[in-house]
């Protein structure tokens, strides 16, 4: 059974050639974003975006040296590089951003496997890390227009982004098109949502991304920042704020629908896409940083297994709904009778009551695999 | 009403905030042990929260007299040691009695329940802190809760590991270590740089 | 199963040096290490206290641990280990005063680990007390080896510093938090199925018969 199936993550297709193609598309994807940024910030944005791609390629190709393995070519690491110095400022440091694609690379994507293995988004996990050890690097953010030096000391003038004035509750002093455009300070990447949602559209179209993540992902978090607004002003200037601050629109379109790291089915992105949003949003209000997506997208990263076992319960009981709506009814049936008329029905319906018990099917299967895991840690450790 | 609040309070705090195993990494030996045993949790769960609460409110007075030693570095651990052995003891013939199916399941493990570095953790983090008893036992059971969602995640994390093609010399303890230190980082992403050492 | 092994003598034990180390392949003290062990002064700290818990109460277990009643045992245990922070209070108060301040709540929690607690009752209680006696030296010597090269290695990427000299400029600060403890001795025990892996590897050991060792 086991050498029939693949019991592995997308994707599933592993010549080199058409993860090459899918992967090509968000590369395409990538490359208008880095234009905005070169536009607003000058040429240090391409060198970062470059060093990011280029030691990602690096990185991984040293681990797969280290491991003794073929290395497979494909575009993971360099979509990685490129994503994570769109989540920085633009003066940021290099080794800030090396040091990110080591984290990326060496912690979350060989020990995992490779690709489609690794279990935590590559990049949000490389951001977070950095972000914890040099937060006064990372949410310090330039003024837009003017050129950055590409090395040595920056000395750009530095501006208060939206999501902190945010975190304190006061009102940024930016109008709604200058979120839109891009001008306001922020992460060199994530601040141009126009650009960022025409190229997930982009995406949507070519069919890289699925639609239901990002929808059903902000959707619900514009209808939370709605209903809980941190800030006294009109609610659709709060909205946009809300929405267009941080990395939610970039993360919403890039990030949260890498195909590894969420769950399979449609319904299970839409539920895993509902749940993230509520994270993200308890994670921005209540949390340290004023950037809480990356940290949020790990945390949503352990559950999204968990979103296809349930919605594997859900639809297996609505394809079988006919049996079970049968069982209910002898189980009615049943509580109506009693002695021996009860035990001639439930002979009679044998056949429909074996159904009672397939929709729990799958969770018993999660237990099983929950009890019989090979060689893993626990084992030894109180034996 | 006020003290109701201070201990869903405290209780929210030390369940997400100061998670017992993601940002106090305490007592991961048994976490890694009841991620193969998930049908034991529960009780584990319920039974941490009991002699965490007993254990807590009887030491609480007790615990007053030695803050300003010279030695409560020691004092205390070994006080709260005394008060878990008591709660111990109590327990022990308690279940026999009582509860002799219960009992059976224990067994042995019910001294290295009661015994380890979850339980004395979540008693000696609120006295260090020098909580008052309303927040200490709202602690005690948060922590308790709290690690019973750190089993339930370390778990399903890694039930998914079988899903990939881990390199052969990560295989076993490696990469739940590194699992659990993602998690844990993401975690510190919520809590930022306040977490008090 | 382990406990026939380990009636073959005291060269079995020095394999909880190395290949069966109690932190990077039993996983016992995991978390004590990653979030106290973040200077070499404080991993030496942790070793001394370690060494101090673990003999006594193997050595008390192995010689009178059958003869208590079974509820006695593991209390007698928790109150032996216990008290032994004090020696090791005053012993690692000559490193530097301020030492368990900084380590916090984490040199207490090494008294009730699973060495003193459950090792004692399940295996040391069948040794004889010379035995149980090299075990916890063994076990020990493992636990410091780790403990030392974590502390080290947190103290010198941290701070640039070792045993609080300034050599070399560093600041990532962040290796010093809970969770990068735990990813680097997730690689450190990676490292040891490594070397593991290659002194096996002459041997040919026929697939299959290394998921049982």
């Amino acid at each position: 059974m086991k050498d029939k199936l693949m019991f592995q993550n997308a994707p599933h297709v592993r010549q080199s050639e058409s993860v090459v193609t899918i992967m090509s598309g968000v590369l395409f994807a990538l490359l208008p974003i880095y234009l905005m940024s070169l536009f607003y910030y000058g040429a240090r944005s391409l060198v970062l975006g470059i060093c990011g791609a280029f030691f990602c390629c690096a990185f991984s190709a040293i681990g797969s040296l280290l491991l003794r393995e073929k290395p497979v070519p494909d575009l993971t690491p360099i979509i990685t590089g490129l994503i994570i110095p769109l989540l920085m400022p633009a003066d940021i440091p290099y080794y800030v951003v090396i040091s990110a694609c080591a984290v990326a690379i060496f912690v979350v994507k060989l020990p995992f496997g490779g690709t489609g293995s690794n279990l935590f988004n590559p990049a949000a996990v490389g951001f977070a890390s950095v972000a914890i050890c040099w937060p006064e690097l990372v949410f310090r953010y330039p003024a837009t227009m003017q050129a950055i030096e590409i090395f040595g000391e920056s000395t750009a003038k530095i501006a208060q982004s939206p999501a902190y004035s945010l975190s304190f509750g006061a009102v940024p002093d930016y109008n709604v098109l200058d979120m839109l455009l891009g001008s306001a300070p922020g992460p060199m990447g994530a601040t141009n949502i126009l650009v960022v949602a025409a190229c997930g559209i982009f995406l949507i179209v070519k069919k890289a991304v699925n639609w239901i993540t990002p929808v059903s992902f902000l959707v619900p978090y514009a209808l939370l920042c709605l209903a809980f607004p941190r800030i006294s002003c009109s609610s659709f200037d709060a909205l946009c704020f809300e929405l267009f601050s941080g990395t939610i629109v970039f993360g919403a379109f890039f990030m949260l629908t890498e195909p590894v790291t969420s769950p399979k089915r449609d319904f299970g992105k839409l539920l895993a896409g509902i749940s993230s949003a509520v994270v993200v949003f308890l994670f921005r209000y209540f949390g340290g940083f004023e950037i809480g997506f990356a940290s949020a997208l790990i945390v949503m990263n352990v559950f999204s297994p968990v979103f296809d076992a349930v919605c594997e319960n859900i639809l297996h009981a609505f394809r079988h709904k006919d049996s079970i709506i049968a069982t209910f009814k002898t189980d009615r049936e049943r509580k109506k009778l009693s002695g021996e008329q009860a035990v001639k029905i439930v002979e009679s319906k044998e056949e429909k009551t074996v159904s009672e018990t397939e929709p729990e099917e799958p969770v018993e299967i999660v237990e099983e695999i929950d009890l019989s895991e090979k060689e893993e840690s626990g084992k030894e450790a109180v034996q | 009403m006020t003290y109701v609040f201070q201990f869903f309070t405290m209780m929210l705090t030390a369940l997400f905030v100061e998670n017992i195993v993601f940002t106090r990494s305490i007592g991961t030996s048994w976490m890694f042990y009841l991620t193969k045993r998930p049908k034991e949790l529960l009780r584990y769960v319920l039974l941490l929260m009991a002699v965490t609460t007993v254990s807590g409110v009887i030491g609480y007075p007790l615990r007053g007299m030695i803050y300003n030693s010279e030695f409560r570095h020691v004092l205390i651990p070994l006080l709260y040691i005394a008060v878990m052995a008591v709660v111990y003891v109590a327990a022990y013939f308690l279940i026999k009695k009582f509860l002799p199916d219960q009992f059976e399941h224990f067994g042995m493990t019910l001294g290295a329940a009661v015994f380890n570095c979850a339980t004395l953790g979540s008693l000696l983090i609120p006295s260090s802190e020098r909580l008052d008893l309303i927040s200490t036992v709202g602690y005690g059971i948060g922590m308790s809760l709290g690690f019973g969602f750190a089993v339930i995640m370390v778990g399903y994390g890694l039930t998914r590991l079988e899903y990939c093609r881990v390199p052969k010399i990560f295989r076993g303890i490696p990469i739940a270590l590194i699992y659990l230190g993602l998690l844990s980082l993401a975690f510190y992403g919520l809590v930022g740089h306040q977490l008090p050492t | 199963m382990i406990a026939e092994k380990e009636k073959n003598g005291f060269k079995e034990s020095l394999a909880y040096i190395f290949s069966r180390n109690p932190v990077l392949v039993l996983g016992l003290v995991i978390g004590q290490l990653a979030a106290g062990d973040t200077t070499l002064q404080n991993g030496v700290a942790l070793s001394i206290t370690y060494l101090l818990i673990t003999v006594p109460v193997l050595v008390f277990a192995s010689a009178i641990g059958k003869k208590l009643p079974d509820w006695l045992k593991i209390v007698c245990y928790a109150v032996l280990s216990a008290a032994m922070l004090l020696p090791a209070y005053f012993i690692c108060g000559s490193i530097s005063a301020t030492i368990f301040d900084s380590l916090g709540i984490y040199p207490a929690l090494l008294a009730v680990s699973t060495v003193p607690i459950v090792y004692s009752s399940k295996f040391a209680e069948k040794q004889k007390p010379s035995l149980a006696a090299v075990n916890g030296l063994c076990i020990s010597a493992g636990f410091a080896i780790t403990a030392i090269l974590l502390g080290a290695a947190r103290e010198f990427f941290g701070s640039g510093s070792l045993w609080g000299f300034k050599i070399a400029e560093a600041s990532f600060s962040a290796v010093k938090l809970p969770f990068w403890g735990f990813i680097l001795l997730g690689f450190m025990a990676a490292i040891i199925n490594w070397v593991k892996d290659i002194i096996k590897r002459p041997e040919e050991i026929p697939v299959g018969e290394e998921e049982n060792l």
